[in-house]
């Protein structure tokens, strides 16, 4: 385990000295995460200007939630976008044959090769907007809820990673599976707002199907509204199951791999 | 379409973006007949028409620019006998051509499921200045695009600089919602900004909110934007290719 912690380590330190060739784009990437937490919160008090509660949830309480998602999506981009985004490519040019041959785990080297280091300070901004509004939804929070809240959103985080690799491990099947943020677009466009807002088939798709009710909601409805036991159960489960699905799925994916040019 | 999964990927995910926004305003108007100045119909049809006219006029193959100076590429557009610029004029005239198929499509298609209260503009000579003012709309848009794309020219930073376009454009274009509900000092700074004419505008244009001659003037300063970075994006060429090395290549 500690050469993995190792590992990540000096993957962190070669994307930061990478990334650094761009300042510009560095510092601009965090006036855009500046910019997009301005217009949410613009978009949130105009929404909430003449209706005090939507579906339940008031205007301190959805941008707590507006925060998770800030959180959980720049976690995301920062660990596995760029990561995952290359799978579909290493397995059509046949450079997958490299990383098969490194005295590593597989699924570790793919997921967590390159960081996105600058969308670091975005995930502590995020931090920032969680704390502020939760604590102007909620007049007294425990540390107990904070921890409880930070499990919470690490295992959103597990889950929406999981989904995303078993989506990148069809490609082991289906050749040019290039627009895989789009497929992250589609499965993250409602997860800013609490899924009781919406209504049938929505509503139904982003709980049962997508479940951006337990990746994004849940952190934040324990956070400023309280949740019950049986859901932050539940919740893990889901986590731990999906993970080791997406685990078992990719290593079948990889007794399907015919090195494609070598 | 050689990838056609992700064509489809694309559009499906540009429908679930307006599905959410749909049941967003459906939930901010229940057991309401009006907010902001807005009837649920007005406000519904906004919605729906809003993901058509972007993706006329937001809808561009020009993203890719940057990229293609910035490794060099673009060299193999400048050997041929075709000028660059009126490449992408047809490369994004037909791009949007087909995304307006698909998105009157699919609006059509959640028309049908979703029967929400909508308003339909009977007036012609509006319904063909709202769609004048979406064309000059997409023309501005994609000499803003150039002009962002041929930043390559001096720096490899070209994805900061659009990003961040792209927060300011998705507020200030009103694609999220009209613009007219904005608190008035953010209204006025939208109404000073090129944006303001991508979506909000044309869809103003359409529901009959706005007077005779207040679209006259709206039309002229969209005119002088269209014409203002029309002349930028010539100036910034032309500077451009006297500093490209073709580097990387």
């Amino acid at each position: 385990m500690r050469r993995y912690f190792r590992l990540f380590f000096y993957f962190f330190r070669f994307s930061l000295m990478e990334r650094l060739e761009y300042r510009l784009d560095f510092f601009l990437n965090i006036a855009r995460s500046i910019g997009w937490i301005f217009v949410a919160i613009i978009g949130f008090t105009v929404i909430f200007q003449n209706t005090p509660v939507l579906a339940g949830w008031n205007k301190y309480q959805a941008l707590t939630l507006y925060g998770v998602f800030l959180c959980i999506n720049e976690l995301w981009y920062m660990l596995f976008f760029l990561n995952l985004t290359r799978v579909p490519y290493n397995i059509q040019s046949g450079q997958f044959d490299y990383i098969l041959l490194l005295p590593i785990s597989t699924q570790f080297l793919v997921s967590l090769r390159q960081v996105l280091v600058f969308t670091f300070p975005n995930a502590v901004l995020s931090l920032f907007v969680i704390g502020h509004y939760s604590s102007l939804a909620v007049e007294h929070i425990p540390i107990s809820t904070y921890i409880m809240t930070a499990f919470l959103v690490l295992n959103g985080l597990i889950i929406l990673y999981s989904i995303m690799f078993i989506a990148v491990t069809t490609s082991f099947w289906i050749i040019r599976l290039k627009a895989f943020w789009e497929f992250y677009g589609l499965i993250t466009e409602g997860a800013r707002y609490p899924v009781d807002i919406f209504k049938d088939p929505l509503h139904f798709i982003f709980v049962f199907i997508i479940p951006l009710a337990l990746i994004f909601t849940f952190p934040a409805q324990l956070l400023v509204r309280g949740l019950s036991p049986f859901l932050v159960l539940t919740s893990f489960i889901v986590g731990i199951g999906i993970f080791v699905l997406a685990h078992k799925f990719f290593y079948f994916g990889i007794r399907h791999y015919n090195s494609a040019s070598s | 379409m050689a990838y056609r999964l992700n064509f489809w990927l694309w559009r499906v995910r540009m429908v679930m973006q307006l599905l959410v926004t749909y049941f967003l305003w459906w939930a901010i108007f229940s057991n309401r007949k009006e907010l902001f100045g807005y009837s649920q119909s007005m406000i519904l049809t906004y919605v729906l028409l809003s993901s058509v006219v972007r993706t006329v006029v937001l809808g561009t193959t020009t993203m890719e620019i940057g990229g293609l100076i910035n490794q060099g590429n673009l060299s193999n557009y400048l050997i041929r006998p075709v000028n660059f610029i009126r490449y992408y004029v047809a490369r994004d005239t037909a791009d949007k051509a087909l995304n307006f198929i698909h998105s009157i499509v699919e609006v059509a298609i959640l028309f049908f499921i979703l029967r929400p209260p909508i308003f339909i503009q009977t007036s012609l000579p509006i319904i063909g200045l709202a769609i004048v003012v979406a064309l000059l709309g997409a023309i501005l848009y994609f000499y803003f695009s150039l002009i962002l794309g041929f930043l390559g020219f001096w720096t490899p930073d070209i994805w900061g600089p659009r990003f961040l376009s792209f927060v300011v454009m998705e507020f200030f274009a009103g694609g999220l919602f009209p613009l007219d509900i904005l608190p008035k000092p953010l209204f006025l700074v939208s109404q000073s900004l090129p944006f303001f004419y991508f979506i909000y505008f044309p869809l103003k244009v359409y529901l009959g909110q706005l007077s005779g001659s207040v679209i006259a003037q709206g039309l002229i300063v969209e005119l002088f934007w269209v014409f203002g970075l029309w002349f930028i994006a010539r100036v910034v060429w032309q500077k451009g290719l006297r500093v490209y090395t073709a580097e990387g290549k």
